[in-house]
């Protein structure tokens, strides 16, 4: 804030904003490709947060570093892939799910590689699709708020079915299909589990039963879930969150403690996320290695306490909290991408109709 | 004036107007001509006519609610000796800055239930956020009111309400039309308050550019969108201009009145009122599900081993001052270099074209510009340096209307006869407007940093490496399950709010505001 005081500190100002433009024109010239790349992009969402030293294993064993690059959620990321296919921001991109990939194959944002340098759960593979490879699944449930669910003298709900119960009116809240992901996988949830001709009816249902529909995630966790200050005993979340719930309280719960809340498994929908090569990317062959290191035990095993998804190498354990505090979602509802792809637009709409 | 003269002017447009080029101007126009397919499918779609009408009325009335709710503190602070008049100040400014997403919490903790989620939580909302720029832009201009003059007045036998109707109120008008046609675009294009407190019953054609674009994957509707919100923007903004456009002119500044304890107990409580969201906020960031703890800012601060991913604090908190320095740096010198173009000249297109970073959706610029410098040797995506440069480029509008009037208010004639003293022009600049100028860089200064340090939407769209600034913190442990998540995420949000709030004061005190 210099400028605004004296002329003198005034030049010198100038003169450090001189010396800054400098700087920025020799960085912006300074990145020239070469024959073996010593660093790689790797392009993901903002809340791909793995711990520092995540690549070391990577870099020792090729040469290579990978510089992580995120920006926006996986919707924007995916946007601004496809505006950019053929001439990518990076060279591996990490975090296009099964509601996403029919969009980036149609923009053809994806060099074709399905690695199999390590072992992946083959219902995982199947969705690939032949073009990207399967790095992790999670499951998008309503959570129950035990406790608060208990003071008001009911039983968790078993089933979709009971959510439509006027027993359990106003205590549902969930975030909009139309701006959320997770908003989007239940809405595809009811739609596998009462078909084409049975989803209106029930989320005519569930309007009239009192369920609130927000924005995004936070905004159900945060402010509408009655854990956080709010009047909602059921939320939309993961399966996942259980386990986040325990690492993260405050104060610490004991090891043996069970979690404050629950999942409702018959409402889970499973998300498959899947990481590949950009088309364009001027080393294919290391972006390859690294695409085979994504799905290698030592990354996959630090998935579920860091990104709280579920690894999808089949041999890499789950740690202890996630053995103790998240079901096992036996039978989640799927959808294959193409499905998704051909029907999202006209049921969200639909959707919108019902809901507003 | 000598022609030379003329040109030296007309280059110091360059800077500022280059900016807005660059980074706006020829990234929507790109992407408008790389995406759109048919102009006209988007306006049929279900929702689209209804977004454009309700980010239009909801914008006018959240902008009236704004400005007269803004200038009562504005009038007390300009005109009378307060206690703690600086701290008003930056209690009034910080708001500016806190993360949406915080707010739109607090204002749902708050508000009674049958008010979230409503149409009252947005107006309430957008009236805290945007009392800052009424007052930023008017209080310099309402305190250089000249005393004589309405003393001369009030000799003349005029009422007070007549002094006020006849002769402040003239003087006033151009700097608050113009600060409330800026709130107008603010809250028309309003994208995380509509989406956090309006639910899903409210959309503006902001949210709708960022639904098509992202969810429905339907780029060439959100280009459509994007662009003709651009237009009709800058358009309102031009014509408004136009009609605005007889700034006073006033000539010396004058003494402050002397301390009225009833004026103190209202700008305290509205500072008050101000305040309580951001109570709650603090309020958040200690409270555990096992009573009060400061483990969130012990999390925070990395003082003991954290449980949650590692936080990149020192780094997050060093982009942040440094984008914020860098985009003041850049903003302030060009925008007023601008101004004074902006006065002399008959053309308005400057001046309008200045006001586009703010009617353009984040998102439509994010994607323009990914699409724009995609080639060597201008393929910059992913530069550390191109955040600075948007939120340069966003403060922009704000800089020109904190300078205007003051530059306005500076006599000609006190150039000419430093001239006629020998004064060069850069003497003429350096040690005449220059001094005059303090207030409004000041505020400008202040308003260019504190949108930097808040600045989200672009900032977490642009494609980065380990350059996280510390909204972008807050945003992503606010989106994690876990008491501890919120309670640290809402002390990253404190920290944003304290950093902010010194800066404004720090500024404050050099412009003797």
């Amino acid at each position: 804030m210099k400028l605004v005081s004296r002329s003198r500190r005034r030049h010198r100002a100038f003169g450090v904003l001189g010396i800054t433009l400098g700087v920025v024109a020799v960085a912006a010239c300074g990145s020239s490709d070469e024959a073996r790349p010593e660093r790689l992009v790797l392009i993901a969402y903002d809340s791909f947060t793995p711990p520092d030293g995540a690549f070391d294993a990577f870099t020792e064993a090729t040469g290579i570093t990978v510089d992580v690059a995120v920006g926006g959620d996986a919707g924007e990321v995916i946007a601004k892939a496809g505006l950019t296919a053929g001439n990518p921001e990076g060279d591996v991109l990490w975090g296009v799910d099964n509601t996403l990939l029919s969009r980036a194959l149609d923009e053809r944002i994806f060099d074709p590689y399905v690695s199999t340098a390590h072992p992946v759960r083959p219902e995982l593979v199947v969705a690939g699709a032949d073009t990207v490879t399967a790095v992790d699944y999670g499951d998008v449930c309503i959570n129950v708020d035990d406790a608060a669910l208990a003071e008001r003298g009911l039983e968790p709900p078993t089933s979709l079915d009971d959510l439509i119960d006027p027993a359990y009116r106003d205590l549902l809240v969930v975030s909009s299909a139309s701006t959320s992901s997770p908003g989007l996988a239940f809405l595809l949830a009811t739609i596998v589990r009462y078909g084409e001709d049975g989803w209106r009816d029930y989320w005519s249902a569930l309007v009239d039963n009192g369920v609130l529909v927000v924005s995004g995630w936070s905004d159900a966790y945060y402010t509408a879930f009655t854990r956080y200050g709010g009047d909602r005993p059921l939320v939309l979340s993961y399966a996942s969150s259980p386990p986040a719930e325990v690492i993260f309280a405050d104060p610490p719960l004991p090891a043996d403690a069970s979690a404050p809340t629950s999942v409702l498994v018959d409402s889970c929908f499973r998300q498959i996320e899947f990481a590949g090569v950009l088309r364009g990317s001027d080393h294919v062959d290391e972006a390859r290695l690294l695409v085979d290191y994504l799905i290698s035990d030592a990354f996959q095993r630090l998935l579920p306490e860091n990104l709280f998804v579920y690894p999808a190498n089949s041999t890499t354990e789950l740690p202890e909290s996630f053995v103790r505090h998240s079901p096992i979602v036996e039978d989640p509802a799927t959808m294959s991408a193409t499905d998704i792809a051909s029907g999202r637009a006209r049921w969200v709409e639909e959707w919108l109709g019902l809901t507003s | 004036m000598t022609g030379h003269e003329t040109i030296i002017r007309r280059i110091g447009a360059a800077p500022g107007a280059g900016l807005v080029v660059v980074t706006t101007l020829i990234p929507l126009l790109v992407l408008v001509v790389e995406t759109v397919d048919d102009p006209l499918s988007v306006w049929s779609r279900p929702g689209v006519v209804d977004a454009v009408w309700f980010s239009v009325w909801q914008g006018a009335l959240s902008a009236t609610l704004t400005m007269v709710i803004g200038l009562v503190p504005t009038w007390i602070l300009a005109r009378h000796r307060v206690r703690g008049h600086r701290f008003l100040l930056a209690t009034f400014t910080v708001p500016f800055v806190l993360p949406t997403v915080v707010v739109g919490a607090a204002f749902l903790a708050l508000l009674p239930d049958r008010l979230d989620r409503s149409l009252v939580a947005v107006l309430a909302a957008h009236v805290f956020f945007n009392v800052s720029v009424v007052m930023r832009t008017v209080l310099p201009v309402w305190r250089s009111i000249d005393d004589d003059l309405l003393a001369a007045a009030r000799t003349l036998g005029a009422s007070p309400l007549t002094v006020a109707r006849r002769v402040v109120w003239p003087l006033l008008r151009p700097a608050v039309f113009s600060a409330g046609a800026l709130v107008f675009v603010m809250c028309a294009t309003s994208y995380g308050v509509i989406r956090i407190l309006g639910g899903t019953t409210w959309s503006t054609i902001d949210v709708e550019v960022h639904r098509r674009a992202v969810v429905l994957g339907d780029l060439s509707g959100a280009a459509v969108l994007a662009a003709t919100q651009a237009v009709v923007v800058v358009t309102a903004l031009a014509l408004w201009t136009r009609r605005s456009n007889e700034w006073s002119r006033i000539e010396s500044r004058r003494e402050l009145r002397p301390r009225r304890p009833i004026l103190d107990v209202v700008v305290w409580s509205m500072a008050l009122a101000f305040a309580v969201p951001v109570i709650a906020l603090v309020a958040t960031s200690l409270r555990s599900a096992g009573g009060w703890s400061f483990e969130g800012w012990r999390n925070l601060f990395g003082l003991v081993e954290s449980r949650l991913p590692t936080i990149p604090l020192t780094d997050a908190v060093i982009h942040s001052l440094l984008y914020a320095s860098l985009a003041a740096a850049i903003a302030v010198p060009s925008g007023v270099a601008l101004a004074r173009v902006a006065l002399r000249s008959t053309r308005r297109w400057t001046t309008s074209l200045v006001d586009l970073p703010v009617g353009v959706s984040a998102v439509a610029v994010g994607l323009g510009i990914v699409v724009t410098y995609d080639v060597d040797p201008i393929d910059v995506r992913g530069s550390w340096w191109l955040v600075p440069v948007v939120h340069a480029s966003v403060a922009l509008p704000f800089v020109v209307r904190a300078a205007v009037p003051l530059l306005r208010s500076i006599p000609p004639r006190l150039g000419e006869a430093a001239a006629t003293l020998g004064a060069t022009p850069w003497q003429r600049w350096r040690l005449v407007e220059l001094p005059l100028l303090r207030p409004a860089l000041a505020t400008a200064a202040a308003f260019s940093a504190a949108m930097s340090l808040g600045e989200f939407g672009a900032t977490s769209f642009l494609t980065r490496r380990d350059t996280t600034t510390l909204p972008v913190v807050v945003e992503s442990l606010l989106s994690r399950p876990g008491s501890l998540s919120v309670m640290t995420g809402s002390a990253a949000a404190v920290l944003l709010l304290v950093l902010t709030a010194t800066l404004v004061v720090l500024v404050d005190r050099r412009a003797d505001l």
